[in-house]
């Protein structure tokens, strides 16, 4: 009897060894938690990867092709029919260029030329909205950016500086927006930057300021010149017969920049400042106005030729350039005409003559 | 004498059952998780590559053909833009050409994988199997221009690795 008791009370023992050992080993389930932090880890850093590339791949890359098209739309609303006309002033620039950026409109309505709308699914709004979309099916990330367009959080500002030159327009929009992965939240206001090249958009100083008594061709854009730098840099009599008959553009610090070209504005811009010869053959008789007086006594550098009158240095005088200008209407370069300053910049100086003549010979000084 | 033998064997097997059933219980608390951690670092390597590595930067001649022919223009595009773009452009098997010579010496011979670009499979090196098990995908976001005024976009990117 006392045998058996020993018995029981050995197995009771060991029941009770086995159970601790049990429960010892249970307690490291915590090592399964440990397993759950790599998780959290991998929320966090694909939401810092997926914030980064949106501000700085995303969200930079649409921003520059959206200003590209809103700056041709802004100059084809200018220019459509009936003609808009230049903006007031900088102000109205930047109000309608934010405003085609962000929704595609100006004052609310879409810019419609010759049935296309250029802005169509090319607008912020769109835009942001399809990385809205794809955020969440790809990475399980609801981002919501904040669309309100009057809101201080997001603003457009497109401007000219040392770092862009003749050549480029700075836009910067202010983004205000959320991501959210449920285990990490981003609140974020960021300033996107975006550099967008002018290249071959239309200078709004030519559209707007043609003129012609003959019907529009289909697209109102026929006459103009288009934004495309010359590779030259040394001028004279040869290479500014090409630069005028190429219609390119140089760097001048004494001309109005590309932006303020919009509004009409010719301040000379010491960063930013561009200009180009007026084609005298570009203006024969299909597209003068009868009322001028032909040939016309001013010097032909763009913002020389267009801008109000007097132009240039004032009392400066008008030469026609021997090897350049010609006398013959409708001809290349015919009665081309620039005035002193211009003829020294362009180093053809030694090349002038007097201002004009007749085709009977009379010359003017 | 063989009485205590008897009890003593006895108790020894009962001693053994205990421990056994001990262990087993212990063996049994812990849960049994798949290894995934070789095929997670091969699909983010894989996409890391293929969504940072300019095409400038890298050595092939199946690069520079593209580039004579004209089907790539942007040379700092990375492999993932480039298939994107061409995707975009709607040269869907120089698309998946360009996938399958970019993707080849990536991984093992050991691992199955399928690039998928706007859900649609651009290469796949796989076999058809009711139970894939332990399968990882990296994904990743893709926009792009080709030109001033064109954008292409947004593409979803994936890619599925497995053994």
């Amino acid at each position: 009897m006392a045998l058996r008791k020993k018995g029981i009370f050995f197995t009771l023992i060991s029941l009770f060894i086995v159970a601790i050992l049990v429960l010892v080993a249970s307690s490291q389930s915590t090592v399964t938690l440990k397993d759950e932090v790599p998780i959290t880890q991998t929320a966090v850093s694909i939401g810092n990867n997926y914030i980064k590339n949106l501000d700085e791949v995303y969200l930079s890359r649409t921003l520059k092709v959206v200003s590209y098209r809103a700056l041709r739309t802004l100059i084809w609303y200018m220019n459509s029919t009936p003609p808009q006309g230049f903006l007031k002033d900088k102000g109205d620039f930047d109000k309608k260029f934010a405003e085609l950026v962000v929704n595609g409109t100006i004052d609310g309505a879409p810019v419609v030329v010759n049935g296309q709308n250029f802005m169509l699914n090319y607008n912020l709004t769109k835009r942001l909205a399809d990385i809205e979309n794809i955020s969440m099916r790809v990475y399980n990330l609801n981002t919501t950016f904040n669309k309100d367009y009057s809101s201080i959080n997001y603003s457009v500002i497109a401007f000219q500086s040392a770092d862009t030159r003749s050549l480029q327009v700075a836009v910067n929009v202010t983004l205000n927006y959320t991501v959210n992965a449920t285990l990490a939240y981003w609140q974020r206001v960021v300033v996107i930057q975006a550099q967008t090249p002018i290249y071959q958009l239309d200078d709004p100083l030519y559209a707007l300021n043609w003129t012609t008594k003959l019907p529009l061709p289909a697209s109102p854009m026929a006459f103009t010149n288009k934004i495309l730098m010359t590779s030259t840099s040394i001028f004279n009599v040869t290479t500014l017969w090409q630069f005028i008959n190429s219609s390119q553009y140089r760097y001048s610090a004494r001309a109005p920049s590309f932006l303020s070209r919009f509004y009409n504005d010719y301040t000379a811009s010491q960063c930013c400042g561009m200009e180009s010869a007026v084609n005298p053959a570009l203006i024969n008789n299909n597209l003068y106005d009868e009322g001028r007086p032909w040939p016309e006594k001013k010097s032909y550098i763009d913002w020389c030729y267009f801008g109000p009158q007097p132009r240039c240095k004032l009392g400066s005088r008008l030469w026609n350039i021997t090897g350049v200008s010609n006398y013959t209407p409708g001809g290349y370069n015919n009665a081309f005409i620039l005035d002193t300053d211009s003829a020294i910049l362009y180093n053809v100086s030694d090349w002038i003559n007097t201002t004009y003549c007749e085709p009977d010979k009379t010359c003017y000084p | 004498m063989g009485k205590r033998g008897y009890f003593f064997t006895i108790d020894a097997f009962i001693a053994m059952l205990i421990t056994t059933i001990g262990v087993v219980l212990v063996y049994l608390a812990y849960t049994s998780v798949p290894d995934v951690y070789q095929q997670q670092a091969i699909s983010q390597d894989v996409m890391t590559i293929f969504s940072t590595t300019e095409l400038n930067t890298l050595n092939s001649e199946y690069i520079d053909e593209q580039r004579i022919s004209g089907n790539i223009t942007n040379m700092q595009n990375t492999i993932f833009e480039q298939i994107a773009e061409m995707y975009d452009k709607g040269i869907v098997g120089e698309a998946q050409n360009m996938t399958r010579e970019m993707s080849a010496s990536l991984i093992p011979s050991q691992y199955y994988y399928e690039i998928w670009l706007d859900s649609k499979l651009m290469y796949n090196k796989s076999y058809v199997t009711n139970d894939i098990e332990q399968i990882s995908v990296a994904k990743v976001i893709l926009v792009g221009s080709v030109s001033l005024a064109t954008l292409w976009g947004p593409y979803e990117g994936e890619v599925f690795v497995w053994r």
